[in-house]
């Protein structure tokens, strides 16, 4: 019941927004998102970590291709939903309603994007998730496609062909373990973790699942799309993007994966850890060098996410429980630094790092805040960066020392790219144009101050978001541990 | 330290008027927290006097109850004596010649682009800054820089727009097919018969 309550409340305030005026749908958005963080926040009292599947619903979709309407919470699901929806008021928030053009379509847009996310996260079966996937797709194309940057044709076109690609291999595999499901097929979750397969099998449906996720998350080489669609998309389009799309493709490996086949992981894994760790290495490295501020913060979100899918990869507890809160702890952090690459663009019409400096000067606040947002992406202890990362390393180490090390690397270049950045925006010579920086509004400081705290909160006390996946994290690794 | 010392506080005003006349006591809650550390200072040797003098060392008292009975070396008594009374008169000798030296010769140091010889390595901090750029930060930025060019730009995203330019450049050829214009209709079936002759003239 919950379930379908968190599921429609976006769904049916999406479809009103048409209805509202162009002058207060802003503020319905606003509205239905706190609604149903509300919601959440209810359900996450309602929760007990060691049932799965709670708030089930059940119903039969499609009987005689044995697809069913099937969604439900467990651990996992839970704090990835309360992500998204923490996220997404915020995002919101963020908006400025006066500089929006057709601000019906965009909040609409945006809330619908929640419902498809909010699907994704709680599906149990097979088909439900992959129409949740590709319904995600459409309205951030949409949102690219209409209030993005000069060459958004270009760019939203190749993201979209690229995401898709992978996710007709994703298409492709899950037919297939459908086809293996005794006696009447089912695309039931249930089902799919219990097949046998065999190790070639479990190969290709490895690296057709891994493509699909990597192109998703990014993991080089199939990170492309992403520094120029991150770039041209409009802040809003790029905070759901990095900060709740992508975890689709991280949770995918660990819900659908993991335990459907775990010996594919053990023989072809290590590969894919290799390719996940020379992504943290080389778009940190890359990073060093842009000089665009939003596409440097596209290019470390790259490194941060690599980390997050090696743990995954790793199959270990720490590996896995890192992931998982690094997965939170990134949301946060890269929403809010795209909320300041906005406040900064804004002000100063500009992102390069060359023409910017010197705007601490004046703005006392904003400084703060910024460099307390930027030391929760460089994984400063007691901010949440530094939990799963610490975590992700420490999965990592006992999987190859080698890799932990290299893998390592992220913490020092992130330190340099990131610092340098700040350096070259906020200090030196006091900025010429320092009057067009105007104070910050309260949207603004409601975002980046809610961020800070929960950097600060959750990097001093984490022990209840991590409690509340271990159960479920357990029950995951059980399984891959029985099958191989 | 004495060096520092005699050149800052003692000898001649190397300053101008306007300096001399701004110059003042500073203020006090700069020198209250100077006199308790100069005080700490002075009183913090005596927590740990040497074996010769025969009083008890007091800070390894305070740790005993941690560190436990360890055993120490004791060196002997003439050595002990010998060194206090080499390093006090080290001090009195590096005072009495760094005062000749600054205060009556009024001897002022050379600035720190035209020393010469080994003071020029100290004065560069051992190099070690250079040393690290060279090392470090401009192989890495050159690294990045070339990685960003040719690897990320120069492969990566020619493999990958090569698809949708191949595909392109596909369909310009396929599209020649259906143009709906007769003559290359009849032009494309001359071409085909003469390739069917010759295909039966050689099997």
């Amino acid at each position: 019941m919950l379930t379908l309550l968190l599921l429609l409340i976006p769904l049916i305030a999406a479809l009103i927004c048409p209805l509202v005026g162009n002058a207060k749908v802003r503020q319905w958005a606003i509205f239905a998102s706190l609604l149903q963080l509300a919601a959440t926040i209810y359900a996450l009292t309602l929760f007990k970590s060691d049932d799965a599947n709670q708030f089930l619903i059940d119903q039969w979709w499609v009987k005689s291709l044995g697809i069913s309407f099937k969604a439900g919470f467990d651990g996992i699901s839970m704090l990835l939903v309360l992500l998204t929806n923490v996220l997404i008021p915020l995002i919101l928030i963020s908006t400025h309603s006066r500089e929006q053009s057709y601000p019906k379509a965009f909040f609409g847009l945006i809330l619908f994007m929640q419902f498809a996310l909010v699907g994704v996260f709680t599906a149990l079966d097979g088909f439900l998730f992959y129409v949740f996937w590709e319904l995600a797709l459409l309205p951030i194309y949409f949102i690219c496609m209409m209030w993005g940057g000069v060459n958004r044709t270009r760019i939203t076109l190749k993201f979209f062909i690229y995401t898709l690609t992978g996710s007709l291999l994703m298409l492709v595999a899950l037919i297939y373990l459908y086809l293996q499901t005794p006696g009447l097929h089912t695309f039931d979750i249930d089902a799919l973790y219990n097949l046998n397969l065999s190790a070639e099998t479990q190969d290709w449906i490895f690296w057709a699942l891994f493509f699909a996720f990597a192109i998703k998350i990014p993991v080089f080489p199939f990170h492309t799309w992403q520094p120029d669609t991150y770039t041209d998309a409009p802040t809003q389009g790029t905070m759901l993007l990095s900060g709740i799309m992508l975890k689709m493709g991280l949770f995918g490996m660990i819900r659908w994966m993991l335990p459907i086949v775990p010996a594919g992981i053990a023989a072809c894994g290590e590969t894919a850890l290799i390719l996940c760790v020379i992504s943290i290495v080389y778009a940190s490295c890359l990073a060093l060098v842009q000089k665009d501020f939003k596409r440097l913060i596209a290019y470390s979100s790259i490194a941060h996410v690599g980390l997050i899918a090696a743990g995954i990869l790793t199959l270990n507890v720490q590996g896995i429980s890192g992931a998982m809160i690094q997965m939170l702890s990134h949301g946060v952090n890269v929403v809010a630094m795209f909320a300041i690459v906005d406040i900064i663009q804004r002000r100063m019409k500009t992102r390069e790092l060359d023409e910017l400096g010197g705007l601490a000067h004046n703005t006392p606040t904003f400084t703060i805040l910024f460099l307390v947002i930027l030391l929760g992406s460089v994984a400063l202890p007691l901010t949440n960066g530094f939990v799963g990362e610490f975590l992700l390393l420490s999965g990592v180490y006992q999987f190859s020392p080698w890799m932990a090390a290299f893998a390592g690397l992220t913490v020092i270049l992130g330190a340099v790219y990131m610092l340098r950045a700040y350096q070259k925006i906020m200090l030196g010579e006091p900025n010429v144009r320092f009057a067009e920086f105007t104070g910050l509004h309260l949207n603004e400081k409601i975002v980046l101050v809610t961020a800070v705290a929960i950097i600060l909160f959750t990097g001093i006390y984490p022990k209840p978001l991590l409690q509340l996946a271990q159960p479920a994290l357990d029950e995951i690794l059980g399984h891959v541990k029985d099958i191989y | 330290m004495f060096r520092l010392y005699w050149l800052t506080f003692h000898g001649e005003f190397r300053g101008d008027a306007h300096q001399k006349a701004h110059l003042h006591e500073s203020p006090v809650n700069m020198t209250i927290p100077l006199m308790v550390l100069a005080v700490l200072s002075a009183v913090g040797g005596f927590l740990g006097m040497p074996e010769v003098f025969g009083q008890p060392h007091v800070f390894s008292n305070f740790l005993k109850p941690i560190l436990g009975h360890t055993h120490t070396e004791h060196a002997s008594e003439s050595f002990e004596w010998m060194l206090m009374g080499v390093s006090v008169v080290a001090l009195l000798l590096i005072i009495f010649l760094t005062r000749s030296r600054y205060v009556s010769k009024g001897m002022v140091p050379v600035s720190d682009d035209k020393v010469q010889g080994f003071a020029r390595v100290l004065a560069n901090k051992y190099y070690v800054d250079e040393l690290y750029a060279a090392i470090f930060t401009r192989p890495l930025d050159a690294l990045s820089r070339f990685t960003y060019k040719y690897i990320e730009r120069g492969s990566i995203d020619k493999v990958v727009n090569g698809f949708g330019h191949g595909l392109n450049g596909l369909s310009g050829l396929l599209r020649y097919i259906q143009t709906g214009n007769i003559g290359s209709y009849v032009f494309s079936m001359v071409i085909g018969i003469i390739l069917l002759l010759a295909l039966t003239l050689i099997f």
